[in-house]
């Protein structure tokens, strides 16, 4: 059967394989650096940020309201002199993220970690928008 | 209707992200460095086929205990191909995995050098 549909798809994965030229893929960088993710937990927002090949003092996390802000600068990789380079796709330079977060939380007791190229910062929810559990008795 | 061609012919394409890379060259060698956040030495695989170098790594899923309620990246494994060039031995390949980053050193064949002219006053 003709797919027109699928016609099109090939014309334009193999176009995609002219600009890449060598290598079989392309780099899935885009938009703002670093992406972030945030997970609602019961008692906690925990957002996570990709941002390999730092180290954790260089990472300047903040929280003012339930506005969280990550800032840092991504250094690029100095080498001996006269290097040429083939690929230059990881993004570097100073980056600043401000992400409101979608709850009541208690910044000040906010704690982040780094861990294989990964930032987590755990936010607790303010006491007020905590889920509490109603005891039913009998009467 | 039937979806078959372009879509079934590259699987992996779904299932895989590409990792962003630097690629430079130094006297001796070739350094690749990918960004592969949430993979660590030992969830990290090199592997040389023929001409072909593919780097891959997983990373650990969500925990389930906690809803995403917002998403910027997807935590699907990371891999890529390159295709190597000749002037660089297959045998010796240095690797890395340091916060999120692969780092692997490839020597160049003792040909492919550049060679050092020394001048004499």
């Amino acid at each position: 059967m003709y797919d027109p549909l699928a016609e099109i798809e090939t014309l334009q994965s193999r176009l995609m394989d002219l600009f890449t030229g060598g290598s079989f893929g392309r780099s899935d960088v885009a938009g703002d650096f670093p992406p972030l993710n945030v997970d609602n937990g019961d008692g906690d927002l925990v957002v996570t940020a990709e941002l390999p090949g730092m180290s954790f003092d260089e990472i300047d996390v903040s929280m003012s309201g339930n506005v969280l802000t990550v800032r840092g600068t991504r250094k690029p990789e100095i080498e001996a002199p006269g290097k040429a380079y083939y690929r230059r796709e990881r993004p570097s330079g100073a980056f600043c993220r401000a992400l409101q977060l979608p709850e009541r939380v208690t910044g000040e007791a906010a704690e982040a970690t780094y861990t294989d190229g990964i930032l987590t910062v755990r936010v607790p929810k303010a006491p007020e928008v905590k889920p509490h559990r109603v005891v039913v008795r009998n009467p | 209707m039937e979806r078959s061609g372009a879509r079934a012919a590259r699987p992996a394409e779904a299932e895989f992200r590409t990792p962003a890379v630097d690629i430079f060259e130094t006297d001796d060698s070739v350094v690749l460095l990918a960004d592969m956040p949430g993979v660590n030495e030992k969830s990290v695989e090199v592997a040389v086929e023929q001409d072909t170098l593919t780097i891959a790594g997983r990373v650990e899923a969500k925990p389930a205990e906690r809803a995403r309620v917002y998403t910027e990246y997807a935590s699907r494994p990371f891999r890529r191909s390159f295709t190597l060039s000749v002037d660089l031995r297959r045998d010796g390949i240095e690797g890395k995995m340091r916060n999120g980053v692969l780092r692997l050193t490839l020597r160049k064949a003792e040909e492919a050098k550049a060679r050092r002219i020394p001048i004499k006053s």
